[in-house]
């Protein structure tokens, strides 16, 4: 699947992404880490291998820092990734509910499924005073509910097809 | 003219502070972003201010 805003996975630039940062930090693996999936959008497998072979640990050293930390993919993300706060005091204004509305709106919507991907739980955003709080492509959204949320990934996607 | 204080800390960004601020550009107004007063549940909470009134506050806009 091409992605309006990640290039396609390509050895060399990783490589060049990662270089500089071996050569200049103490502990270098999450930080390639995190520059591979800030340019490509997730770490595919090759480049768990690539890392380690740059940063001298073993494969299951990179393995065990990728799969530590929840926020660290390898596959693609979706185009307008949403993902719904489940930390207590969203829940305690409604937001096990609106999990349930937005899978239930996802479910009768394949395009919208497609669009926005699994509801892959977050914990806290911090916006505790506006709950049930949302990320929808990055954007931190207060007391949402499943019709702001769908306006703001048709906004998101209008804004990344006009990139 | 009037000048309109409208946050920019991400709670009131959550609620549409950024929209209402270049709507209020639009309509060439002059618009300065600061930080919110805490009251978070009425954001965006707008705060308008000209020369001869007191200060005035506009919530949920």
């Amino acid at each position: 699947m091409s992605h309006a805003r990640y290039p396609e996975w390509q050895a060399d630039t990783a490589e060049a992404l990662i270089a500089p940062i071996v050569a200049s930090e103490p502990g270098p693996v999450l930080l390639c880490l995190q520059a591979v999936q800030a340019h490509f959008g997730y770490v595919p497998g090759d480049a768990v291998a690539m890392i380690a072979e740059a940063c001298n640990v073993s494969r299951a050293d990179v393995h065990g820092v990728f799969t530590f930390y929840a926020d660290l993919r390898d596959t693609p993300p979706p185009a307008v990734p949403v993902r719904l706060c489940a930390a207590e005091a969203c829940q305690a204004v409604g937001g096990r509910q609106l999990k349930a509305e937005w899978a239930a709106a996802c479910g009768g919507d394949a395009d919208l499924a497609a669009l926005t991907g699994i509801d892959e739980p977050i914990f806290c955003l911090g916006n505790c005073a506006l709950g049930p709080a949302a990320l929808v492509d990055g954007e931190l959204m207060g007391c949402a509910d499943v019709a702001r949320l769908k306006a703001a990934v048709t906004l998101a996607r209008a804004t990344g097809e006009g990139a | 003219m009037s000048i309109w204080f409208v946050p920019r800390d991400a709670a009131a960004r959550s609620m549409g502070a950024d929209a209402v601020a270049s709507a209020l550009e639009a309509r060439g107004e002059t618009v300065i972003r600061n930080g919110s007063r805490g009251m978070l549940w009425m954001e965006p909470l707008v705060e308008r201010a000209d020369e001869r009134q007191a200060p005035e506050w506009v919530g949920r806009m």
